[in-house]
């Protein structure tokens, strides 16, 4: 596998690729990413549902899935989703690789010009975006929320995100989605004009092509794209200093207990730090080998955060929380094996290193470094925590103060 | 035994296989430059005993639904702790499977001891009973059924030519043998009493509609009359699925007009068998009146065996195949194959020429022999007959 490349096609048109010929499927993702806000959030969030539902060329479901199955199958996915103070909304979608296809059924070049034309040439009426695409759109966002019913340690982490989030940006598309009801065809109109013009657009490929074979084939797809002046992404910033810790308690029958605790570092995690953290967290894991209820740890480095989740547990919010805290404490005190750090160090690499055995996961980790100055491959990363030491760790440990708690009950109190 | 090795150079994947000499088989797909690696170990739960009821082939429930608990629930901590293990007890077989990222072969060691060398003993059952119970409050428990069936059932049910592991990912297939070599064979298995019967087939239905809820979820289940085995039990496999997307695959104009009129809900689930025997097309979602559903699935089917537009089965062909060579790159897909594979008696390397070589003839005589006839509503059971249509 190539390191990652990542070149400017157009202004605000960025290409990160992975060359490789490990899968026989290539994964690309092309987005807009735009500063998260609470006017335009909703409006990015369904924007791709509703580019889904035709191009200029194949204007309905039917034709647009004809044109997929010429590309052997290929699977186009709207997403969208945010990533600390950025959201990214469009498409991600996967094709056979040509090279294990009967007749070469599917090309590099047609599959651009298809996910070109999704983004930036839709089905149009009177020249804008078409009402029944909008409905189209609501119909599939539903879908999509609705899918499959949430699980409560997945809902307990969006209910801390949302927590975390208390005075920045955020967005919910749960909690948000009533409210979509009311985008009228000419607002979104609008918007998506604007997005094309100005935002910045982010284009992930992994695959066997060279990316000098993709910069040609996405200038040539997207020579037309009407590109005024595209904005910049805010910087990744800690979350804001609050005096206060932030408690948030729900109830959810029958659910399992969870409990989370939200920890804040000083600064944005970068390099070593990072590393850092990540290995602080495998540690934590461990750790939990000695309570009642297993603890997962999740970063979350765009914000500087890492969040501890125990699940199950006693139900005893004191005591269990009490608990959580102290396994960081027992960092900062430096009151760990080395076998536990090594074991740590090796269940990160581990993890960085399956990243690339998935095309999505490849995908997912990339666009988490969508506002990072440079890129850092999962085993370059994998290096770095190599050299993590039990001094980092312990410095790590110290810069973490609790920043909220949240908890689900099972059971009405 | 020696280890049988196949290429397939057109996918660039080579399978690699051995049946040890007390009979237990193993299936390695080796992925080159993969970290993960995943390993399956399925048990078959085809009738050991002959017994039917409402309809479809039942498996002894103790082996389907206690056994595996008992099993993966030993020992203290988690049952396998270098990897997420996990156990699916499914209509036609149970599964134990894992993915590790380093140190595969200790956790495999470890899987092939704790199904092979179990302890069954009253107390152990007791044991995961309460902890099961303690866990997951009503929904964890199960009914005791007392050691001595489960030692029965065991007998029955776990032997090695009902069994098979399968691998992918980034191991080397040596280390896999070895390790496999290295275990004693299933100890209570070995002296048990062969699989009495097979099923009923006469107790088969050719379809069987389950409405699971009142918001009227349902499932269609087409059973293959012709339940044959080997490359032709492939080869009706390629030809369900084909179909399957064919009637109500994205894109298909019957699911657009179903969706038109609120008969479907978005999207219908193809569903594909375990093991490569009957049941051969299974469909589930959601609809205001399923049977209405069922008769024009049927119709559709009907529609096609007279008549099927050349490059609409072209291009249904090279969806079902891309998205068949998409799904090679996930080990734990992979292993799935191979299972099915196994007990379907195919190698399921070869789908991908397989469905290349059907004939647009050939799916026209499929729609019109198994789902069209199949899917009338004189032969859709309803098991649940309190709920109203």
């Amino acid at each position: 596998m190539q390191p990652p490349v990542r070149t400017m096609l157009l202004p605000g048109l960025r290409l990160t690729a992975v060359e490789t010929r490990k899968f026989k499927t290539t994964c690309w993702s092309i987005q807009f990413v735009t500063p998260l806000e609470a006017r335009t959030a909703p409006l990015n969030d369904l924007l791709p549902h509703v580019l889904r539902s035709g191009t200029a060329r194949y204007p309905d479901p039917l034709s647009l899935s004809a044109a997929l199955d010429r590309l052997s199958g290929g699977v186009v996915q709207p997403v969208s989703r945010q990533l600390g103070g950025v959201q990214g909304s469009g498409f991600l979608a996967y094709f056979p690789d040509p090279r294990f296809l009967p007749d070469a059924a599917s090309s590099l070049e047609a599959q651009a010009k298809l996910l070109g034309d999704l983004l930036t040439r839709p089905a149009t009426k009177n020249g804008r975006l078409r009402n029944t695409s909008l409905q189209e759109g609501f119909v599939q966002r539903k879908q999509a929320l609705s899918h499959s019913q949430e699980p409560p340690g997945h809902y307990a982490r969006r209910r801390m995100a949302r927590a975390l989030c208390r005075e920045t940006p955020f967005f919910d598309p749960v909690e948000a989605f009533s409210n979509m009801k009311s985008i009228s065809v000419s607002r979104l109109d609008r918007h998506y004009r604007t997005l094309l013009a100005d935002s910045r657009i982010e284009l992930f490929y992994c695959g066997p092509a060279p990316a000098d074979q993709l910069r040609q084939v996405w200038t040539e797809a997207l020579m037309d794209l009407p590109r005024r002046r595209p904005e910049g992404c805010p910087e990744p910033e800690p979350l804001p200093l609050l005096p206060d810790i932030c408690r948030m308690t729900e109830t959810l029958p029958g659910a399992s207990p969870q409990l989370l605790v939200a920890f804040r570092a000083q600064n944005i995690p970068e390099g070593i730090a990072l590393a850092a953290m990540l290995v602080s967290g495998a540690i934590l894991e461990g750790f939990s080998a000695s309570l009642p209820c297993q603890v997962h740890a999740l970063l979350h480095p765009e914000k500087g955060v890492l969040v501890l989740q125990a699940e199950g547990g006693g139900g005893r919010q004191a005591a269990d929380e009490e608990a959580l805290c102290s396994l960081t404490e027992r960092l900062r005190a430096g009151e760990f094996r080395l076998t536990e750090l090594e074991r740590a160090r090796r269940q990160v690499i581990s993890h960085l290193l399956a990243i690339e055995d998935s095309p999505q996961a490849m995908e997912s980790f990339y666009f988490r470094q969508v506002t990072a100055p440079s890129l850092l491959a999962p085993d370059q990363l994998g290096l770095l925590v190599r050299e993590v030491t039990a001094g980092d760790i312990c410095r790590t440990a110290a810069g973490l103060t609790i920043d909220t708690i949240y908890t689900l009950a099972g059971e009405e109190a | 035994m020696s280890v049988e090795q196949r290429v397939f150079s057109s996918l660039g994947e080579v399978c690699y296989d051995e049946v040890l000499d007390w009979g237990f088989p193993i299936y390695v797909i080796p992925k080159a430059g993969f970290t993960r690696c995943s390993a399956l170990l399925a048990v078959s739960l085809d009738s050991a005993d002959g017994s039917e009821g409402e309809g479809t082939h039942v498996k002894d429930q103790i082996a389907a639904q206690v056994l595996p608990r008992v099993i993966v629930e030993q020992g203290s901590g988690s049952p396998f702790p270098l990897g997420g293990a996990g156990v699916v007890a499914g209509r036609d077989w149970t599964s134990y499977s894992f993915s590790a990222l380093d140190r595969f072969p200790e956790a495999l060691r470890a899987l092939l001891r704790r199904v092979f060398d179990p302890d069954l003993s009253p107390e152990q059952v007791r044991r995961v009973r309460n902890k099961l119970a303690r866990e997951g409050g009503k929904n964890g428990t199960f009914p005791d059924p007392g050691s001595q069936a489960l030692i029965q059932a065991y007998r029955t049910f776990y032997r090695p030519e009902r069994m098979v592991l399968c691998v992918s990912g980034g191991v080397d297939p040596r280390r896999v043998f070895s390790v496999a070599r290295s275990i004693s064979p299933p100890a209570q298995g070995r002296e048990a009493d062969s699989p009495s019967s097979q099923w009923a087939e006469a107790a088969l239905p050719a379809a069987c509609l389950t409405l699971e809820d009142w918001s009227l979820s349902f499932r269609l289940t087409v059973f293959d009359p012709a339940h044959p085995a080997g490359p032709l039990a492939l080869r009706r496999i390629c030809l369900a699925r084909l179909c399957a997307q064919l009637l109500v695959g994205e894109g298909s104009p019957l699911l657009h007009d179903l969706q038109e009129e609120g008969l479907a809900d978005l999207p219908l689930r193809v569903r594909h068998p375990d093991t490569g025997i009957p049941p051969l097309f299974l469909l589930a979602g959601k609809s205001r009146d399923p049977e209405a559903l069922c008769r024009r699935l049927s119709e559709a089917a009907g529609a096609y065996a007279r008549r099927l537009d050349r490059e609409l089965f072209q291009r249904i062909r090279l969806r079902v195949y891309g998205r068949w060579l998409t799904s090679l790159d996930a080990p734990e897909q992979l292993c799935r194959q191979l299972v099915q594979g196994h007990f379907g008696g195919y190698q399921p390397l070869d789908f991908g020429q397989t469905l290349l070589s059907l004939t647009l003839e050939e799916i026209q005589a499929f729609c019109r022999e198994t789902l069209a006839p199949a899917l009338d509503p004189s032969a859709i059971l309803i098991s649940k007959g309190a709920i109203p249509l």
